[in-house]
Parts: structure tokens; sequence; C-alpha cells
């Protein structure tokens, strides 16, 4: 099993590093684009699986933290070009993307200290109501576009010779920081702080029973998710060049959380695969039908009641007998 | 003289109209098993969640080793010492036995942020499997939680409470809903627990298990606590009779 599984991996790496190549090679530089939006969106997910996922925090307002980090970047970009003069403005990528993860991380810690007190529904609405209130608030900065959102003169610069304007140069930029962003969500998961988010999870109360301030570590991860969905929107406004206020809206965060259902909030991978299926048939279903979105909504209420552990929960119905002990998957599931 | 491990004044908390714990004082000292009886609705459970953090109280002090608890949480009440197990089992269900007492192993080490640590992982498995052995539930340990039998999850349920190595155990009906010949291993194994700077108190509606468990013996009826006394003084109180033996 083992080595089947480091073979599904080494050709997961190859397809992600061939992409740009392949897509050149069949005449389709539009799909690099197009994947490096999936990536992104990607990481977006994964970090709001996080909170589903490991800590059964439904939030209802991640698209918050996602636009925060594309308007960080985006202002810092505009203070620099066209500046309004409220701060110093900055293109490079290793200042401005920092500070975009660590804003979001702030307004997480600010929105999560109160949002954090509820539980359930009460959750779900207050996270809404903060992201819709981040969303009017930017929408009325008019210094900074108002609802015409910021155009961006460029992407944030690199260094080091890489030219970020390139949109396969960007595109490898974006998947080695969303690789990294999953390795540490990984190394976080298997790590101690990981079996107190599996308590939290299972019992809360019996967690504080047994000496957890659970709200602490609940807001830490809030955090952590929040800088981590920053990231993600400072990607996404330097491959527009554009952040717009719609990034805050509702309909963002409602995007996100079905990417989560689709996938399937109990697998580590969940958000990744939701938004890949969530962005190519996005991609594909209005090719077929005006009524497309009448098609997605039928797909998520069929992954709801069919897999409700998502496509992420998904087995093969008959095991390929291997030699040994391992026999048909009948036997092994009830024992 | 034995050290005076809880000091209880005054305690009161309401519900509404219904005063839950009337105005309770109780003392617990050092190394002694002190059982709480009385009929349903008594206040047993209350007062026992006001003592660990769950419930605040209304009215009064809680004093635990010398130092006052009375607005403490119950996170914080736990990381001193004093530690409660339920009536109705809560463990965590889903995970194994080993990682339900690793959660608790890696509360008391304050580990939970030690992400590099090594020995850690070897500290963590030698305590668990070690406590485990105490509970008698070391072959389970890679069972699921929801999978053991209902005695072995009662024996979780303790472990859970006792892997953080408390100085006050708060014993909510560890018996409850066990069988008849179920009930000698629990009595001699909270016997075993009873040493140097370990407590108990007990609530137990098992009169047989009480007699012999218990040092000191606190009968609650109506939220008030209407006598304290050893063994011998209960069984021959015509109060406690009238009031709750029923005799």
């Amino acid at each position: 099993m083992k080595s089947h599984s480091h073979i599904a991996w080494a050709l997961l790496a190859v397809l992600l590093i061939a992409f740009p190549a392949m897509a050149q090679a069949f005449g389709g530089s539009f799909y690099v684009g197009f994947a490096t939006r999936v990536l992104i969106l990607a990481l977006a997910a994964t970090s709001l699986r996080l909170l589903v996922g490991e800590l059964a925090l439904v939030s209802f307002g991640h698209a918050a933290f996602f636009g925060t980090g594309a308007f960080v970047v985006a202002i810092l970009s505009k203070e620099l070009t066209a500046p309004v003069g409220l701060l110093p403005g900055t293109d490079s990528a290793w200042i401005a993307w920092p500070i975009a993860v660590m804003v979001s991380a702030l307004l997480a810690v600010v929105i999560g200290m109160i949002s954090l007190r509820t539980k359930g529904a009460y959750f779900i609405m207050i996270t809404l109501a903060f992201a819709q209130m981040t969303f009017y608030l930017f929408e009325s900065l008019k210094m900074y576009g108002g609802d015409e959102g910021i155009n961006m003169a460029h992407r944030s610069r690199l260094g080091f010779g890489l030219d970020t304007g390139d949109n396969v140069t960007f595109y490898y930029v974006v998947l080695a920081t969303v690789v990294l962003v999953n390795l540490l969500f990984r190394f976080l998961i298997r790590s101690p702080l990981g079996r107190v988010m599996k308590g939290i999870k299972e019992n809360e109360t019996r967690m504080q029973a047994l000496g957890y301030r659970t709200y602490r570590y609940k807001l830490m991860v809030f955090a952590i998710a929040g800088a981590a969905a920053g990231l993600s929107g400072a990607l996404l406004a330097n491959q527009n060049s554009y952040a717009s206020p719609s990034l805050f809206s509702w309909l963002q965060s409602g995007n996100l959380l079905i990417m989560v259902i689709l996938g399937g909030s109990v697998n580590f991978w969940g958000g990744a695969v939701g938004a890949i299926v969530f962005c190519v048939l996005e991609e594909v279903l209005p090719h077929l039908t005006r009524f497309w979105q009448i098609a997605m909504g039928v797909l998520v209420i069929l992954v709801v009641m069919r897999v409700p552990e998502g496509l992420t929960g998904l087995r093969w119905r008959v095991r390929v007998p291997q030699v040994g002990q391992r026999r048909s998957s009948s036997e092994v599931g009830n024992g | 003289m034995a050290e005076q491990v809880l000091a209880v004044r005054g305690l009161v908390k309401r519900f509404g109209g219904l005063m839950a714990t009337d105005h309770v004082d109780f003392d617990i000292t050092d190394s002694q098993i002190h059982a709480l009886i009385g009929p349903n609705g008594a206040g047993k459970t209350t007062f026992i969640s006001q003592l660990a953090g769950g419930l605040l109280s209304d009215k009064g002090s809680i004093s635990f080793y010398g130092t006052d608890i009375t607005r403490l949480s119950m996170a914080e009440r736990a990381d001193m010492g004093l530690v409660r197990s339920y009536q109705i089992t809560s463990i965590f269900r889903n995970l194994s036995v080993f990682e339900n007492l690793a959660i608790s192993v890696q509360s008391r080490l304050k580990a939970s942020f030690r992400f590099f640590d090594k020995a850690l992982v070897e500290e963590l498995r030698e305590e668990v499997v070690s406590v485990a052995h105490r509970i008698q539930l070391a072959d389970e340990l890679h069972t699921q939680a929801c999978h053991l039998s209902y005695g072995q999850q009662r024996q979780l349920e303790i472990g859970l409470a006792l892997a953080l190595r408390p100085r006050l155990l708060l014993l909510d009906e560890p018996m409850a809903g066990l069988s008849p010949n179920q009930v000698p291993w629990f009595v001699d194994f909270i016997k075993s627990l009873k040493g140097k700077n370990l407590s108990i108190l007990l609530i137990e509606h098992d009169m047989d298990a009480v007699f012999r468990l218990s040092d000191r013996i606190s009968v609650f009826v109506a939220g008030k606590r209407i006598f304290n006394g050893s063994p011998d003084e209960v069984k021959s109180s015509a109060e406690v009779k009238r009031a709750y033996l029923g005799e």
C-alpha cells in the first residue's frame, strides 16, 4: 500500500511541475492562469477546512481574510504608484505578502475573540456578519477605489531574477507557496497541537475538565486559518493585478464552504480536491448549459446526501485482493 | 495534623427559584475518601460541578490547598490538581484509548506546543501505557473508545482524570450503570487510588460500596448538608435514616 501512495504522490508532483509545459505544448497557455487560480483557491479552501474539519468550526466569513489579504497587497502597490499618502507603499512580495498575512491574522484574532464565544448556528451567523462588515467597509473606502476596487500596476516583485509578470513563473511561485502552507498545516495537525484540536472537536467540555483553555486554542487556529486565507487573497490579487470588494462578499465565503463540503472536511485534502472540482465545473459547465448553476447545485446536494464525507470520503467499493491478510473491504470493514 | 485539601464556606447555587446548593460548608483533609450520598435531586452533582468549575457559584467560597479558587475556570482548577470525572461517560469516542489518555497526559506535561521535542513522544507513550495498566486497558490501547464495552468506557473515564495526577479527584458515580459483577473490581480500584497526596470525593448510590470505601460521609438532602460523620455514625444516625435511608 505504502509504495502505491508513493507512486501516486510522485505522479501528482510530476503533473504539477510539468503542467505549464504540457499546457503550452497543447497550445493552451490560458490553462496556466486557470491552474494558478485553482491552486490559490485550493489554499483558501484548505485553510477553511482546517477550521471545519479539525475543530468543527463552520465559519461563514472566511472571505473577510481572503479579501483582506488581497486588499493589503493592492493598497500597498497603489501607495507606491499612485499614492494616497496614508501608508508607505511597496511592491516587494517579501514585504507586502507577510504584511497581508499578518493583517489577516490580526483581523482573525479580533473576529475570533468575539465569534468563538458562540457555537453552532450562532457562530455561522456572527462570522457572516463580520465578513459583511468588512465588505461594506472596503466598498466605502473611496480613496482605495470604493466599489470599483484597486488596480495594481504590476505584480509584486520577488527579485532573484524571477519575473512574476510571467504567468509560468507566477504559477511556480504560487505552487511553491501552496505546497509550503500545506506542509505546515500537515505538521500542525500531526503535532501535539493537532491532538488538542481533535479533542476539542470531539468533546470540548471534557477538554476543559482536563485543563485545556479551549478558547485560546480555537482562537489560535482561527488566526492561523485566517492568515493562510489572507495569503491566498494576496496571491489572487497578484494574479489578477486587481482587488475587488466582491472578494469580501458572502458569495465568496459560500463558495469556499461549498468547496470544503464537496471535497469533504474530514480528509486533509478535502479543501484542495473540492476547490479543483468546483473550479473545473465552473469552467466546463457553462459551455454545456446556460443553467449550469443548477447542475452545480444538484451535484452539491448529491454529495451531501450520498457521500457526507465528501469526494475524498469515497472509497473503492471493490478492493483488489492482495496477497497476505487483506481480503475484501467488507470483511475488513465489519471487524 | 492532616493537611486541609478543600475548604468550602457558605456555597450557594440557585437555578431560578430552586436552591440547588444551599449554604454548604464542606472540608476534606489529605488522603481521605469522602462520600457524598443523598436522594436524587439532592444537588450532589451540582455541588461537584461547582467544585470543579463547570458551574460558577452564586455565593460562598471554595479554597483548595489554601488558594481561593472560587472564580477560577474549570481548566485552571484542573491544572492545580482538582479534577473531576463524569456520571455520564464523557470520553473522546472517536479516538483510540491511547489518544484519549495521551490528551490527558499531554495536558499535565504542558506539551501541546513542544513541536520539535523527540523525547516527548517516548515520555508520553510510557506514561499512557502506565495509566492504561492501572485502569486495565493496556490491551485495548488501539481500540476506538466507542468500541469499548460499557465497563471499559467507565474505566477510561476515570483514567482520563487519573492521568492528570490529581490531588483531589471528584468521582461522580464512577460505578453508574455497571453490572453487579463489575462493581467489586471498581471498589478495589478506587480504594487502591487513595494514598499520599490524593483525596477523593465520591458520589455513589451503592451503599455497600460507600461503606467499604469512605473515611467520611456527607448526606445531602434538598441542597443542604444535613449530616457529616464516619460510616458508623451515618449507619446509626436516626436523622439520616429518616431523611434518606428510608427506614
